[in-house]
């Protein structure tokens, strides 16, 4: 498996799985390879990085009131 | 009117599925209209709807997803429109864009080794403020934002987000892997106009 392949199922492994022998090649390149072990690490954290500055924002106090008036509203 | 029992019931476990999704529902329509005001009316559109159709809900089914789904159809027809989206991407010029590699070359282009070069990209992240990496990513065109959301900060399947967006496996693969790219290029562009990789 090349690099850019490792990579490439990387993606897959983090997102629905690949099969163990896969896992298990993938696991064997990072070990030998240093350049795609850090290309790895960085597009995690890259990943990591979104999640922090996407969550935490929350909506004005009063749209949960404006949903429950909807929903008594279409009683 | 009076409520009759029934209608109580069906309330009552509508809030008790879908309200405590609320916080998430509105991270996700921010990301997607880039604007609070217009988020939060996606969001109350969204639960209207929602409870309009809660009979079409299969219980024991994903409601998460279920709700996504319709947050989703919801914004494309409605909101779309209403914010000028990023202009067209030049998918050959991102295609092959690896930000990693980018920042590699231009720090072993002073003294470093390769290693170290890859050592420091690592930890470089951290010199990014939160409002970057969001204005990145709100330059990505919206058919690939809401994929690489779905994906990577939501955490949903490949099968998942085929069903949510009503689009191929294949597409969501290519759409995530191209999204990515695009963020990549807008967060290297970012580097370099800031200064970021100076004196690492």
């Amino acid at each position: 498996m090349t690099c850019e392949e490792v990579v490439k199922r990387l993606y897959d492994s983090l997102n629905s799985g690949v099969p163990n022998l896969t896992a298990e090649i993938m696991e064997m390149h990072f070990r030998l390879c240093q350049t795609t072990c850090s290309h790895c690490k960085f597009d995690a954290e890259v990943i990591r990085a979104l999640q922090e500055s996407c969550f935490g924002k929350k909506p004005s106090m009063n749209l949960l009131s404006r949903i429950r008036g909807d929903i008594e509203a279409a009683l | 009117m009076a409520e009759s029992k029934t209608d109580q019931v069906k309330k009552k476990e509508f809030e008790g599925l879908f309200l405590p999704l609320l916080d998430n529902l509105y991270s996700i329509a921010l990301r997607m209209t880039r604007n609070e005001k217009d988020a939060e009316d996606l969001v109350q559109e969204t639960y209207l709807k929602a409870f309009r159709f809660f009979h079409r809900f299969e219980r024991g089914t994903n409601a998460r997803a279920w709700i996504l789904t319709i947050l989703t159809n919801t914004f494309r027809t409605r909101y779309r429109k209403k914010k000028q989206e990023p202009g067209m991407v030049d998918f050959e010029a991102v295609e092959n864009f690896c930000l990693a590699d980018e920042m590699v070359k231009e720090i072993t282009a002073s003294d470093k080794s390769e290693a170290q070069g890859a050592e420091v990209v690592t930890t470089i992240l951290k010199d990014y403020v939160s409002d970057d990496i969001i204005e990145a990513l709100e330059n990505v065109p919206e058919q690939f934002r809401i994929a690489v959301l779905l994906s990577d900060v939501e955490g949903f399947s490949y099968q998942e987000i085929s069903e949510i967006l009503g689009i191929s496996v294949g597409t969501v693969k290519s759409r995530i892997f191209r999204g990515r790219k695009i963020l990549q290029k807008q967060l290297w562009d970012f580097a370099k106009q800031r200064g970021i990789l100076k004196g690492k």
